[in-house]
């Protein structure tokens, strides 16, 4: 049966994400204490089940994107904090959908994110999905060296360990080949492109 | 753009760089237009794996909560009395470390290489994407699971690729032949370590271990498990995070 290893204060989840120490027991922790009152919003305002497992899990990405970036300025509780987030990125999604939804009448407020500007994270899902979708396109040990790298931070010479070269100098020209190959995906799709050239303004 | 300025722009990127080269790489970002878009495009791509990685983070905790979740729910009962007597709860107390007690004791003795197998093995699905290319034979034997096909076809094949070994492995995994499955697998490896290349890698790591695993050899199998356990990024770093309590126990067992 699953448990909480430790219960966290705010200050003490915040501080445990920065550091990124025992992030999975700060994940954990996040989903235990709030996916169900996240999930019982989205809903009761229109979404499915699924659509509330999306959100939330894309809410707790935002979440640690935006306070390991040093956005998070504590000016609200974790829980109103993730809420507003989610509202935020299920009203984005569902004016993506245009569908039969009225807006005005899911959300009675107007957008509330009072933190700092943190659009940005909780935006271009449909893009994220499509960067995913192309890192999986590269084999196996190309993704596996730019996750290493770029998102467990490993050196080359720790990345040896858990790659099938001999030596960090074959790994770093691998890394070279696999990011260029990764970018040249990118340069193929224009709405990424499109996306970069705008965030770029 | 020059490969050269490409992999400096990475180095760049990477913080790898410092004094002249630094500045020489800056003053490209700077006056080369094309060195300048190369250079958003690569903050771009580096700053979304890293979001990839995290999402892939958050969706196997999600999973984990996912699977705690089913199991509490299993096993929550309508409601309880609130008992105030002291005793009659030192008893309870009491019966429930002894019942933890016995639980723990009766897992730490059951736990080997070949209750870890039994429970956690199961047959590798050839797909679609993998099942392209011109090993219809093959393909299709595998698919229909005749294993002894499967071997004699390999067997067959002059140049053997790493999927030929794997699929060889697996079937004699499954025909029981885990000496030979131990070999093919360790082919699969070893030929990527000549190639430099990671094709069927993980699958070949993971299925070696278990195939170690059937042959009774947990000190060669839970070193093998322990990396794959370590590299969030494998394909099977999930399969083994499941082992739990099991793997923990049968690494102590093996070491000692």
């Amino acid at each position: 049966m699953m448990k909480v290893e430790r219960s966290y204060t705010d200050d003490e989840l915040v501080d445990s994400i920065e550091r990124g120490k025992d992030l999975n027991g700060a994940i954990l922790y996040i989903y235990q204490q709030y996916s169900d009152s996240v999930s019982s919003f989205i809903k009761n305002h229109g979404g499915s089940v699924q659509d509330a497992e999306d959100v939330f899990q894309e809410t707790v990405v935002a979440f640690l994107n935006i306070i390991k970036n040093g956005k998070y300025r504590k000016e609200s509780s974790v829980k109103t904090f993730l809420v507003s987030v989610a509202k935020n990125i299920w009203y984005n999604e569902i004016k993506k959908r245009e569908s039969s939804y009225n807006r005005e009448k899911i959300f009675e407020t107007s957008r509330d994110l009072k933190e700092a500007d943190v659009s940005h994270y909780i935006s271009d899902r449909e893009m994220k999905q499509q960067f995913r979708d192309l890192l999986n396109q590269l084999d196996e040990s190309c993704r596996k060296i730019l996750l290493l790298f770029y998102y467990e931070n490993l050196s080359m010479k720790e990345m040896v360990d858990y790659l099938p070269y001999e030596n960090e100098q074959v790994v770093r020209n691998k890394k070279y080949k696999c990011l260029q190959h990764l970018t040249g995906f990118v340069k193929q799709n224009p709405s990424m492109i499109e996306k970069l050239k705008a965030t770029n303004k | 753009m020059s490969p050269n300025n490409a992999n400096l722009l990475i180095d760049h990127l990477d913080k790898s760089l410092e004094g002249k080269e630094l500045e020489e790489v800056d003053q490209l970002i700077r006056n080369d237009e094309e060195a300048a878009n190369e250079w958003k495009l690569l903050q771009f791509t580096a700053s979304n794996i890293y979001e990839a990685g995290l999402y892939a983070q958050v969706a196997a905790v999600k999973d984990q909560y996912a699977a705690g979740k089913s199991n509490v729910g299993s096993q929550r009962t309508n409601g309880g009395i609130v008992r105030t007597m002291t005793r009659k709860m030192m008893r309870v107390a009491a019966v429930l470390l002894f019942v933890s007690i016995s639980a723990v004791l009766y897992k730490y003795i059951s736990v080997n290489d070949s209750k870890l197998y039994n429970e956690y093995y199961s047959s590798y699905e050839l797909n679609t994407t993998r099942s392209l290319g011109d090993d219809n034979g093959l393909d299709n034997a595998y698919k229909n699971k005749n294993w002894n096909d499967v071997v004699a076809i390999v067997n067959g094949i002059q140049d053997k690729s790493s999927k030929h070994f794997f699929l060889a492995g697996v079937a004699n995994l499954e025909l029981k032949q885990y000496g030979q499955a131990i070999n093919a697998f360790q082919s699969v490896i070893n030929k990527n370590q000549v190639a430099g290349d990671d094709y069927f890698g993980d699958e070949a790591g993971y299925y070696l271990a278990m195939s170690y695993l059937a042959n009774r050899e947990a000190d060669k199998a839970v070193p093998i498990l322990e990396k794959i356990k370590k590299d969030k990024s494998h394909l099977y770093n999930q399969a083994v995070s499941k082992m739990g309590m099991d793997f923990t126990i049968l690494a102590f067992k093996a070491r000692n």
